[in-house]
C-alpha cells in the first residue's frame, strides 16, 4: 500500500502542525498493561513504565482481567520464550520484505497468534494503526483528498495519490497556492494535475472521530 | 596532510580568517536544478555564508558499480551544485555518510546493499535486525561486517575525485562528517545487536586487547575458556547473577564496535587526501555506547558533535547537551539544530518556539551550528524557504534577525567559562544498561508507525545484584546528578558537564567538581580523582557516597584521597554543605533577583566585553532585577542605544523570551 519511494511535498506548516492531533482523533491512544510470567516471579508495567502490582490469582482467571484493571484497553500476557520468539518471526526475511502497512499488520497479527503471548482486548475489532483506517478508505487507484474544519477554519488536510494500488505520493493543499482553502478548487486542480478520480472526505474535527472510512 | 582549513575554539579559520561557524542544510539532489540558484540565495540572503549537504550512496549508485553523479538524472549533479555554491562566495561542508538517514528510504544506502546478508546486522536469535522506518523497514548493517566497509571505500573512491577538486582553496569544501549519527540505528541497548559472525570476531578481539591472556579472564569471569574466541556472547542479562564482567564486557563493545566502526571510516576519508578537518555527530545519547570525549581521541576526528531536535520550550535537554559538550568537545557544535521537521514527527515548531532553543543553546555555550534544514524537501516542511526557494516569511526573518545579530556582535568570540564541573558516572550508565532480562526492538517510529512495543521496564530483573544501583528509569541519568544540577540552578551557578571518561586533563579546567559516586568505582576513575583533589585550589566533591570495591567487587586499596574528597550525600543541602566545608561558590558577577529567571555570562577575551543572556523559561511574564557592582554600560541587543546603570537594572521578560545584553568593557567600574 504505501510505496517505499513515496514523496511528500507542500506540507505547509499551517496545516501540517495538527497532524498529531488529527492523528490522536481518529486513533486515541490506547492504555496498555504488559505482564511478564517468568519463573522468578510476575511482572506487570503499564505503557508509561509506571510498575503495577499484580498477583499470580490475577492470572489464573484471565477473561476477567479487563474487569479488574478497569483503566486497560489492552492487556498483554508473554512469557519469554514467546517473547523470544515473537522477535524473532518478526525479523525473518521474509516478513520485513512486506510493505510496512503490510508489517504493522503481521506485528498484531502475529502477536495474538504467537505460542507464549496473550492479548485481551477491550474492543477487539479497534484498529491499531492508520493504515489499516486507510485501508478501508482507498479502494481503487486516484486521489483522496481528506479535509478537516474547526471554527468552520482549515484545520488540517492530506492528500493521497494512489497509483497500482500504491500511496506514491502524500501532499496538501498548499500544492495550489490559489485554492489553498478551499476543497472544492482543490480538488478540481487535482483532477487537472494528475488526471486521476478524486474521492474526498470533508468534515469538521468534532465529528472527526467517527471517521472510519 | 596539511589542511587548509581548522577548528578553533570559536569556530572554523579557513585560509588565514576565522570564521564563526554557523551553517544551514540544503539537499541538492532533492529539488529541481533549476531552483538551486533562488535557494541558495535565500540562504545567503538570511545571513548565511556556509550551506550544508548530505551526499546520499542510495542516490548516486543505485546500482551496484554503476554510479549517477548527474550523468542520468540532472537533480544528481554534485559538482555542478558545488560549482554553484562556489559562484556565490559560499563554503560547504559535506556529510557524504555512507549512514545519512535524511528520512531517506533505508536512510540512504542503496537497497542492494542491505540485501545482502553478510552486510546485515545479527540479533542474539540470528535473524536480521530490522528498524520499521514509516516507507520501509529495512535490515540494518553490521558496523563489522568487512563487505560493509569493501563497498563504502568503493563508493568513496568514485566520489572522491568530485570532492577533491572542490576542497578549500580550490574549491568551497571546507569540512566532511564522517558517518551520521554511529549508533547502530536507534537499537542502542546493548543486548539488540551485533550477533554476526564478524561482530563476534571483533568481540574476541577486544577481549584479547583487554585481558590479554584467557587465563585473566576467566579468573575475572569463573569460566575455564581456552581461548578467546570460545567466549560466548551475552545475550541478556542472567537473574541473580553476581558476577557482572562479562556483561560490562559486552557493553563496553557496544563502544569499542562503534568507535572502531568510525576509525574505519576516518581510515577511508583519509585515503581520499582532503585537505579539510572531519567531525562527526552523535545523534541523542550522553551515556552508553556514545562518548563525544573518546570519539574526539580517534586519530584523524577533530571534533565529535551532537544533534538537537528540542520540543517546544524543552529547555531540560538542550541545558544538558550543549554543557555536555562544553563541558567534553573541543568545539561545542552542534551539526544539526532542527530546523522545521520531518514529515512525520507529528510536531512543529513556530518560529517563536525555534528561536527560543537556539538562543538557549547559544545561552548554555553552543559555539557552532548546522541548522537542519533551511529548504523545504521531500519528506521535511518547516523551513525559511520552501523546495523551490520561495520564502517562508516568519521563519525567514526570524534566521535574517538571528543571524545579523550573531554577526554583527561577534558572538562567537564570546567564550562562557563556569569553573564548575559535573562528572556523571559513565559506569553506571553501563550496569544499568546490562541488567536487562532481554533488550527487546522497539516496533514503532515516529508518528504513523505505532507498533507493538513492551516498555523495557519490563525486563528488569526482580533481584539487582549486590552493588548500589541508581533508581533513575533512564540509564543515561543519575538522581544524584540531577539533584547537584537543580541546587547549582537554584543558586544560579553555572556549570559544565562531563562523564567519568574524560581525562585529568579535561577536569583541571575547572576549579570545583561534582561527581557521582556509588559504593563501587573503577580505581583508575577513583584515582584520577584524587589527584584532582590533590591540585592547589581545587575542590573535588563526589556523593551520594565513597566507593568501596572496584565493579568487580575488590576493595579499593588506595583511599587515600578520602580526606581531600568530600562527601554530599545530598545535593539539596548544598550551600549549607559548602559552607561547612569551607567551599567557596564562585563569586557571580550578576546576580538576579527572580529564581526562575536564568542567567548566562559569556565573555570575550580580548576586549573584555560580555553578553549577558537573560532567559525566561516560563509561560508567565517576569520581571527581574540584575545586580552588579559599580557602573555598567548595558545595550540590549540588537537595537538598543547603550546606556549607563549603577547596581542594578530591572528587565521585564515575555514567557519563552531570552534577552542578550552587552555590557562593555570601557563602561564598567566596580565601585
Amino acid at each position: 500500500m504505501l510505496d517505499r519511494n513515496l514523496i511528500t511535498e507542500d506540507l505547509e506548516p499551517e496545516i501540517w502542525v495538527n497532524l498529531q492531533k488529527v492523528l490522536d482523533r481518529i486513533l486515541p491512544p490506547q492504555k496498555i498493561l504488559h505482564i511478564l510470567v517468568k519463573e522468578t516471579g510476575i511482572r506487570a508495567v503499564s505503557d508509561s513504565g509506571e510498575e503495577i502490582s499484580i498477583t499470580p490469582d490475577v492470572l489464573k482467571k484471565r477473561e476477567n482481567m479487563l474487569e479488574e484493571f478497569p483503566w486497560a484497553d489492552e492487556i498483554r500476557v508473554y512469557s519469554m520464550d514467546g517473547v523470544r520468539a515473537y522477535d524473532q518471526e518478526l525479523q525473518k526475511p521474509e516478513i520485513f520484505r512486506k510493505d510496512i502497512d503490510e508489517y504493522l499488520e503481521e506485528m498484531y497479527e502475529r502477536l495474538k497468534h504467537t505460542e507464549g503471548i496473550s492479548v485481551y482486548e477491550r474492543i477487539p475489532a479497534r484498529e491499531k494503526h492508520i493504515f489499516a483506517i486507510l485501508k478501508k478508505w482507498i479502494r481503487e487507484d486516484g486521489c483522496y483528498l481528506c479535509w478537516v474544519t474547526r471554527e468552520q477554519k482549515l484545520f488540517f488536510n492530506c492528500i493521497l495519490q494512489v497509483v497500482q494500488g500504491r500511496i506514491i505520493r502524500l501532499t496538501t493543499s498548499a500544492r495550489y497556492p490559489d485554492s489553498m482553502y478551499d476543497p472544492i478548487m482543490t480538488e478540481k486542480e487535482l483532477k487537472k494535475e494528475f488526471g486521476l478520480p478524486v474521492s474526498h472526505a470533508i468534515m469538521d474535527y468534532d465529528d472527526f472521530f467517527h471517521w472510519k472510512t | 596532510m596539511k589542511k587548509n582549513v581548522i577548528f578553533t575554539e570559536n569556530g572554523l579559520k579557513i585560509g588565514k580568517k576565522e570564521y564563526p561557524l554557523y551553517s544551514g542544510s540544503v539537499h541538492y539532489w532533492r529539488m529541481e536544478p533549476e531552483h538551486w540558484s533562488r535557494v541558495l540565495d535565500g540562504v545567503k540572503n538570511m545571513g548565511f555564508s556556509i550551506v550544508e549537504t548530505y551526499i546520499p550512496w542510495r542516490i548516486h549508485e543505485p546500482v551496484r558499480g554503476e554510479f549517477d553523479f548527474g550523468e542520468k538524472n540532472p537533480r544528481n549533479d554534485l559538482e555542478k551544485f558545488l560549482y554553484l555554491c562556489e559562484e556565490k562566495g559560499l563554503y560547504v561542508i559535506v556529510r557524504p555518510g555512507p549512514h545519512i538517514n535524511a528520512e531517506m528510504t533505508l536512510f540512504g544506502y542503496p537497497d542492494w546493499l542491505l540485501e545482502r546478508e553478510e552486510i546485515q546486522a545479527k540479533s542474539p536469535e540470528g535473524t536480521p535486525v530490522v528498524y520499521p522506518y514509516v516507507t520501509k523497514q529495512f535490515p540494518v548493517p553490521s558496523y563489522a561486517s568487512p563487505e560493509f566497509y569493501e563497498e563504502t571505500r568503493h563508493y568513496f573512491g568514485a566520489l572522491g575525485p568530485i570532492l577533491r577538486r572542490h576542497c578549500y582553496p580550490d574549491g568551497g569544501i571546507v569540512l566532511i562528517q564522517a558517518d551520521n549519527e554511529t549508533c547502530n540505528f536507534f537499537r542502542d541497548h546493548p543486548y539488540v545487536l551485533d550477533y554476526s559472525a564478524a561482530s563476534a570476531e571483533l568481540f574476541h578481539q577486544m577481549l584479547e586487547e583487554k585481558y590479554e591472556q584467557i587465563q585473566r579472564l576467566n579468573q575475572a569471569y569463573g569460566t575455564s575458556y581456552e581461548n578467546f574466541s570460545q567466549v560466548v556472547l551475552p545475550s541478556c542479562y542472567q537473574e541473580g547473577e553476581e558476577r557482572l564482567e562479562p556483561y560490562f564486557d559486552w557493553t563496553e563493545y557496544k563502544e569499542y564496535q562503534i568507535r572502531d566502526s568510525l576509525k574505519r571510516m576516518l581510515t577511508i576519508l583519509e585515503e581520499l587526501k582532503l585537505p579539510i578537518p572531519v567531525f562527526h555527530n552523535c545523534a541523542y545519547q550522553e551515556y552508553t555506547p556514545i562518548s563525544v570525549y573518546l570519539d574526539e581521541q580517534l586519530p584523524g576526528l577533530d571534533v565529535a558533535g551532537m544533534d538537537a531536535y528540542p520540543d517546544p520550550g524543552d529547555t531540560s535537554m538542550l541545558k544538558e547537551r550543549i554543557r555536555y559538550l562544553s563541558g567534553s568537545s573541543r568545539l561545542p557544535f552542534v551539526p544539526e539544530f532542527g530546523s522545521g521537521s520531518w514529515f512525520d514527527r507529528g510536531l512543529l515548531l513556530s518560529p517563536g518556539e525555534e528561536l527560543f532553543g537556539y538562543l538557549y543553546a547559544f545561552a548554555n555555550g553552543m559555539k557552532a551550528v548546522n541548522f537542519y534544514m533551511l529548504a523545504d524537501r521531500n519528506r521535511w516542511t518547516g523551513c525559511p524557504l520552501r523546495n523551490d526557494g520561495s520564502m517562508r516569511p516568519a521563519w525567514f526573518f526570524m534566521f535574517r534577525s538571528l543571524m545579523n545579530m550573531l554577526k554583527k556582535e561577534e558572538i562567537y568570540r564570546f567564550q562562557r567559562k563556569p569553573s564548575i564541573l559535573i562528572v556523571k558516572n559513565y559506569d553506571m550508565g553501563r550496569l544499568k544498561a546490562l541488567l536487562s532480562l532481554r533488550d527487546r526492538n522497539t516496533f514503532s517510529s515516529n508518528c504513523f508507525i505505532k507498533g507493538t512495543d513492551i516498555p523495557e521496564k519490563l525486563f528488569h530483573p526482580e533481584k539487582m545484584p549486590d552493588k548500589m544501583v541508581d533508581t533513575h528509569a533512564h540509564y543515561g541519568k543519575e538522581n544524584w546528578i540531577l539533584k547537584v544540577m537543580d541546587a547549582l540552578d537554584a543558586c544560579h551557578q553555572e556549570y559544565d558537564i562531563t562523564d567519568s571518561l574524560a581525562d585529568l586533563s579535561v577536569l583541571k579546567k575547572y576549579d570545583l567538581i561534582f561527581a557521582s559516586s556509588y559504593d563501587w568505582m573503577q580505581p583508575e576513575v577513583w584515582k584520577k580523582y584524587v589527584n584532582f583533589a590533590a591540585l592547589p585550589g581545587k575542590n573535588m566533591v563526589v556523593g551520594p557516597v565513597y566507593p568501596i570495591s572496584d565493579r568487580a567487587g575488590n576493595p579499593l586499596k588506595n583511599m587515600d584521597g578520602e580526606g581531600r574528597i568530600r562527601l554530599l550525600k545530598d545535593p539539596g543541602d548544598l550551600r549549607k554543605f559548602c559552607e561547612k566545608e569551607k567551599i567557596v561558590l564562585p563569586e557571580r558577577e550578576y546576580e538576579c533577583s527572580d529564581p526562575v529567571v536564568e542567567l548566562a555570562v559569556h565573555e570575550r577575551q580580548d576586549t573584555g566585553d560580555q553578553i549577558l543572556f537573560l532567559v525566561n523559561p516560563s509561560e508567565q511574564e517576569r520581571t527581574a532585577d540584575i545586580f552588579f557592582s559599580g557602573h555598567r554600560k548595558i545595550r540590549a541587543l540588537p537595537e538598543e542605544t547603550g546606556m549607563l546603570f549603577e547596581k542594578q537594572r530591572c528587565v521585564r521578560m515575555q514567557p519563552w523570551e531570552i534577552i542578550l545584553w552587552k555590557i562593555e568593557q570601557e563602561g564598567k567600574d566596580y565601585a
